[in-house]
């Protein structure tokens, strides 16, 4: 919240667009690309977290495609915006550390485990607490776990999409490019990722109201 | 199941929810401060590397420069086109006052362009320097004339000097024919041992 306060009351840092940033850091200017780093770095986080699942490992993520569009960054015309090449880079990082070290996988069955202690279901039946709540905010959060977990084991195409689009930060576009898809497909992958969750949560005994 | 008996929200809030609480998670204070430590940290073997990648690519430069030179060289010996068969007109009549006879289209091979047939004297490789019984001595040179008494076989020499020459083979060599003397044998036995 205090960088956004200071944000708003140093009007003159936001007239500076980020090709004025990246045209001064390309020519050295390490505080302009630390300011590119300040504006971003959440749309950068939150891509790294929807590939690999660790906000740990979505750090180093994060760092690593900062580092390497700072490499990279003489060879960044312009043609496009700067924020939708970052995000490339990120995406693909992402995409590389999850592939050597198959922690999605790994988080994804191991999630509910590492939260809950095991899987909440068998908790609830097997070991009754006095301390449990009856109340729907309860059943809520119950139904919340069990999507987390459905999530986990959605199709990665599907399963990307979705958690990109959930993020609050990237537009259909901005994940179309990251995904090097059409607009309508992530369109697609995002409903149908929604449409097998609701399918899968109706056959555990959930009821959609 | 207690779970077909419960009742739940509403599912697409439940996916907004779950999906907030996974990926609506900001980064760790310090992002920038820790991205801009490893660009520093990164900055030092960046020279080195750059020189690691210039003796590379040099290195690759060179040994496709060997293989191309190499491969240019082998391919220096190019194998001889075939001859071309082609139909000429009859040439001019050798025989001065021969009747005109119609016009001769019998293929005639011909050499392909841009390659001349070996000269006939290069038939056999350079003479020059080869030790032959019918070779002349280059202290004897046989005289221009006699060159042109004593024909060649078909082969001239072809201007070449008289110290190269090659005599005919016709030339008859002196053989003088003498009888048989028979020496006596000497022994090695000492005399008057056997008798």
């Amino acid at each position: 919240m205090a960088e956004s306060t200071e944000r708003v009351t140093a009007p003159e840092s936001l007239e500076v667009t980020d090709l004025d940033l990246v045209r001064l850091a390309q020519a050295g200017d390490t505080e302009a690309f630390g300011e590119l780093v300040e504006r971003n770095r959440r749309a950068v986080f939150r891509a790294a977290l929807a590939a690999v699942g660790s906000p740990a490992e979505a750090d180093d993520v994060a760092q690593e495609a900062f580092v390497t569009a700072w490499r990279k960054l003489s060879g960044f015309r312009g043609d496009s915006q700067f924020r939708t090449w970052l995000l490339s880079i990120t995406w693909r990082k992402a995409i590389d550390r999850r592939k050597s070290l198959t922690r999605w996988l790994k988080l994804a069955a191991s999630s509910a485990r590492d939260e809950a202690g095991e899987d909440l279901f068998d908790v609830v039946e097997q070991v009754p607490s006095p301390a449990r709540p009856q109340d729907l905010a309860y059943e809520a959060a119950e139904l919340q776990q069990d999507v987390r977990r459905l999530i986990g084991t959605l199709p990665r195409k599907l399963r990307d999409a979705l958690l990109l689009a959930g993020t609050g930060e990237h537009t259909y576009d901005d994940i179309a490019e990251m995904l090097a898809t059409p607009v309508g497909t992530v369109k697609w992958r995002v409903a149908e990722a929604r449409r097998v969750l609701k399918r899968k949560l109706s056959a555990m005994g959930y009821r959609d109201e | 199941m207690s779970n077909q008996m419960r009742r739940g929200t509403s599912f697409d809030r439940a996916i907004d929810a779950a999906l907030r609480d996974m990926v609506e998670v900001d980064p760790r204070p310090g992002l920038g401060r820790r991205v801009l430590r490893r660009m520093d940290r990164r900055r030092t073997p960046v020279p080195r590397a750059a020189w690691l990648r210039a003796a590379i690519a040099g290195g690759a430069a060179l040994a496709l420069l060997t293989v191309a030179l190499l491969t240019f060289r082998s391919a220096g010996v190019q194998p001889v086109d075939p001859p071309q068969v082609v139909t000429q007109p009859p040439a001019a009549p050798a025989i001065p006052h021969a009747e005109p006879r119609a016009a001769d289209t019998r293929p005639v091979v011909a050499a392909p362009p841009g390659r001349r047939q070996p000269a006939p004297e290069a038939i056999f490789g350079e003479r020059r320097d080869r030790v032959s019984a019918a070779t002349v001595s280059a202290r004897e040179p046989v005289a221009a004339g006699d060159e042109q008494a004593m024909p060649l076989g078909g082969f001239s020499t072809g201007g070449r000097p008289p110290e190269t020459a090659i005599a005919p083979l016709a030339v008859p060599p002196e053989i003088l024919i003498r009888p048989i003397e028979l020496a006596p044998i000497p022994s090695t036995a000492p005399r008057g041992g056997s008798r």
